[in-house]
């Protein structure tokens, strides 16, 4: 039936010669309808293009075309019939397997008024479709990362150094950048070994803990364990470290995406918490130096001793309120001033000029530390007052001296109470010898019978009256000793003496006291002595004191041994005896004041407890040392040096 | 016998070292102050002086200085009594010397008998240079 319309169709509706140029020139699928809307004829390529035959010819083109099901059309035709009278009208259809996009062009056959027909073009534009999708899609892509580096680049806009105000704008800015509703930052606390959620856009609790132990199985814990992005599905999350030249400060989370996160995501993420994690160290660092400043801004405040920065050219640049208290100048009257403008040294007559003038400069050019000088000051109405100054440079990181602090602290109640204390000591000396000399002179005159004869008791109680008083006498000797020791008055006169002299003196002095208790005291020197450097007076205290506790401690019918070694530049005297001994617990307290130890010896021996204590300190001023070996219940020996005076040959007359 | 002069403010004391002089056979003419004794000294010569440092109005070293200037007072020996510590003492100890004392005793530390020998001492020393 095809066969038998084709050539009359053909007849029919085509104009003289038309077919052959057709057929010929055109190198598109084409198709011919004639107005009763059947294919009048088609080229190769039309049936290739549609998988057709010369069969179709002749039948209705709204069938093979549009009914059949072969091409899904953008915009439903009814029929290409429908199309004969307008011009250039373009169709699209895909193919239905969907592997083809077709353009269909639509023209009427006309010769001058006459219409004969539709002419139709189909065109394969898969590769242009194809082409312009791809297109649009990178220019979506490329939008989008337009919008992702101008969010990046608004990052760099968030500075400062309150956390709770940067958290809130980076959760914004990660929300949009990853289109996820929920976003949290967590802070890792060492002390606690806990990730602490800081801020967070999100309300699901399960997904966003407010506090996270390290121990606990959460993404958020494998991320910041592994120090690694951890993206999750189902549900939908990414996490990132925050990290900080490898120092893990902790994480940011992200959940509630439609969409699964990818490794774009991650690689936005990262960059956002790189970002984050220098705002993190800046801020803490911050805070740190902050806090410090906070506590020394404190200590200048609030501290009792006055504190004065000075700069390098010697101005005042810090004046803290104590100085203000004590000097009566405001901090804003002393700041930019010299030092010495606004710390005037007040001078008085018989004053020492090292308290005269402040030692800014060694401090400054020289960067010595000057510990406790004593100053007399003028404050800023004239009054003088004692301070005693601590200075110390400040140095910069190369070593160089850049500014100095002064500490000042009022020594005038010191001053005043050391005078009182002195005041009192002489007082107490002169007020409690008189006394004692009276009856220890008169006690002696009695005893001596200048003025009569006593019998027996009476010579034998007044002798127990006056060794009484001289137990006071001495116990009055030692207290002045040790207070003299303990506000550093000592005065020695040292010269050269010759010891073994001085000893043997003090021997004889106290022989009776040996032989009452039966105890021999020997002197033995191998070799001609060096003369010592020594006051004679304090030597022979030192000397009274260890022979008279040698006898004290000593058994009855034993000895006291004294004998000299050199060692060195020095000279050792050594004092052995064969008493009660120390036991090594106790060592440590023979030289301290009242450090008497007992047992019923020492309270037989009666004493104050200060003469060791005296004598170390005695020894010590010499530039001599004191120590002892002992062994409880074998006794006991007290060693002590003295320096060996240098010009022998002169001084030995 | 010798001609003493002992400066001493306390009573009790002035009464020991009186007691005392005297009984060994010395002379002893005393003033309780350092005025009182300047005063003496303008019509009395003494052989030797016994003079306490801490005293009322007129201290001794001031006595002591005031003594030296004149010379007929100057070769006059001095002991000094003092019952001053002895940090005092070593201060002092040097400015005695350089005033001439012939000795410098801490009374609590003497008996009568001991101040007794140190004037004999003394005066010996002071004869031979006479």
């Amino acid at each position: 039936m095809a066969e038998g319309t084709q050539p009359k169709t053909r007849k029919h509706t085509s104009p003289p010669g038309l077919e052959q140029i057709l057929k010929d020139n055109i190198d598109e699928a084409f198709l011919v309808i004639d107005l009763g809307g059947r294919i009048v004829e088609m080229n190769l390529l039309w049936q290739q293009l549609f998988g057709l035959t010369e069969a179709t010819i002749g039948q209705p083109a709204d069938e093979v075309m549009v009914h059949s099901g072969s091409l899904v059309f953008d915009r439903h035709p009814r029929a290409f019939s429908e199309l004969t009278s307008k011009a250039n009208v373009l169709l699209y259809a895909d193919t239905a397997d969907g592997q083809h996009h077709i353009q269909f062009s639509f023209n009427p056959i006309t010769t001058g008024t006459r219409n004969y027909g539709i002419f139709c073009t189909a065109r394969d534009i898969t590769p242009m479709v194809e082409k312009t999708v791809e297109l649009n899609e990178m220019a979506t892509k490329a939008q989008r990362h337009m919008r992702e580096l101008a969010e990046l680049s608004d990052l760099s806009s968030v500075t400062g150094f309150a956390l709770d105000q940067v958290y809130p704008e980076y959760l914004t800015k990660i929300k949009l950048l990853l289109e996820s509703p929920e976003v949290s930052v967590y802070a890792y606390q060492p002390a606690r070994q806990t990730l602490v959620r800081q801020a967070s856009l999100s309300r699901s609790s399960s997904h966003h803990p407010a506090k996270l132990s390290v121990a606990s199985d959460h993404m958020a814990v494998r991320v910041f364990l592994r120090s690694e992005v951890v993206i999750s599905r189902d549900p939908d999350a990414i996490a990132v470290p925050i990290l900080n030249n490898s120092k893990m400060l902790g994480v940011i989370m992200v959940t509630g995406r439609k969409q699964p996160y990818g490794s774009h995501d991650s690689r936005l993420l990262k960059l956002v918490a790189t970002r984050l994690a220098v705002l993190i160290e800046n801020a803490n660092l911050y805070n740190d130096v902050n806090a410090r400043r906070e506590r020394w801004e404190a200590v200048f405040t609030f501290a009792d001793e006055g504190i004065v920065i000075i700069d390098g050219l010697g101005r005042i640049v810090g004046f803290n309120p104590a100085a203000s208290k004590l000097f009566g100048f405001s901090s804003a009257e002393a700041m930019g001033q010299l030092l010495e403008r606004v710390m005037k040294s007040a001078v008085i007559e018989g004053l020492a000029s090292a308290h005269i003038s402040l030692p800014l400069r060694q401090v400054l050019d020289e960067g010595q530390t000057i510990t406790k000088s004593e100053h007399l000051l003028l404050t800023k109405t004239g009054d003088a007052v004692w301070t005693e100054i601590s200075f110390s440079p400040v140095l910069d990181g190369a070593g160089r001296v850049t500014s100095a602090v002064a500490i000042i602290r009022n020594a005038q109640k010191d001053r005043e109470i050391e005078e009182i204390k002195s005041d009192f000591i002489s007082i107490v000396s002169h007020e409690l010898r008189t006394p004692l000399t009276a009856i220890k002179g008169f006690l002696s005159m009695v005893i001596k019978k200048d003025f009569g004869e006593l019998n027996d008791k009476q010579y034998h109680f007044l002798s127990r009256v006056y060794q009484s008083n001289q137990r006071m006498i001495n116990l009055v000797e030692d207290l002045l000793d040790a207070s003299y020791i303990e506000s550093g008055k000592i005065v020695l006169n040292p010269r050269p003496i010759a010891i073994e002299q001085i000893a043997r003196e003090v021997v004889t002095e106290l022989a009776s006291k040996g032989l009452e208790h039966q105890i021999m005291i020997k002197v033995t020197r191998r070799h001609k002595l060096p003369l010592v450097l020594a006051d004679e007076n304090r030597l022979r205290q030192i000397l009274v004191n260890l022979i008279d506790n040698a006898i004290k401690y000593s058994m009855p019918e034993s000895e006291v041994m004294l004998d000299f070694k050199l060692d060195g530049d020095e000279l050792v005297t050594s004092i052995t005896d064969s008493g009660v001994g120390v036991s090594p617990a106790q060592i440590d307290k023979l030289f301290q004041k009242f450090g008497r130890i007992y047992n019923p010896l020492s309270v037989k021996a009666g004493g104050t407890g200060l003469g060791l204590f005296i004598v170390k300190n005695l020894v010590e001023s010499h530039g001599g040392r004191i120590w002892v070996t002992t062994r409880e219940g074998r006794g006991s020996k007290f060693s002590f040096s003295l320096p060996i005076a240098k010009q022998l040959p002169l001084l030995n007359h | 016998m010798a001609k003493l002069m002992l400066v001493e403010d306390d009573a009790v004391l002035v009464e020991m070292y009186q007691a005392k002089f005297e009984l060994e056979g010395h002379d002893v003419t005393v003033a309780t102050n350092g005025e009182e004794c300047l005063e003496t000294l303008k019509g009395y010569q003494p052989d030797l002086i016994l003079l306490d440092i801490l005293m009322p109005k007129i201290n001794g070293f001031h006595v002591l200085k005031e003594i030296k200037k004149q010379p007929n007072l100057r070769n006059i020996p001095v002991i000094l009594l003092t019952n001053l510590g002895e940090a005092e003492v070593d201060m002092n100890q040097e400015l005695a010397g350089a005033l001439g004392v012939s000795d410098y005793l801490i009374k609590s530390h003497h008996t009568p008998d001991a101040v007794v020998e140190k004037v004999m001492r003394a005066l010996a020393g002071a004869g031979g240079n006479l």
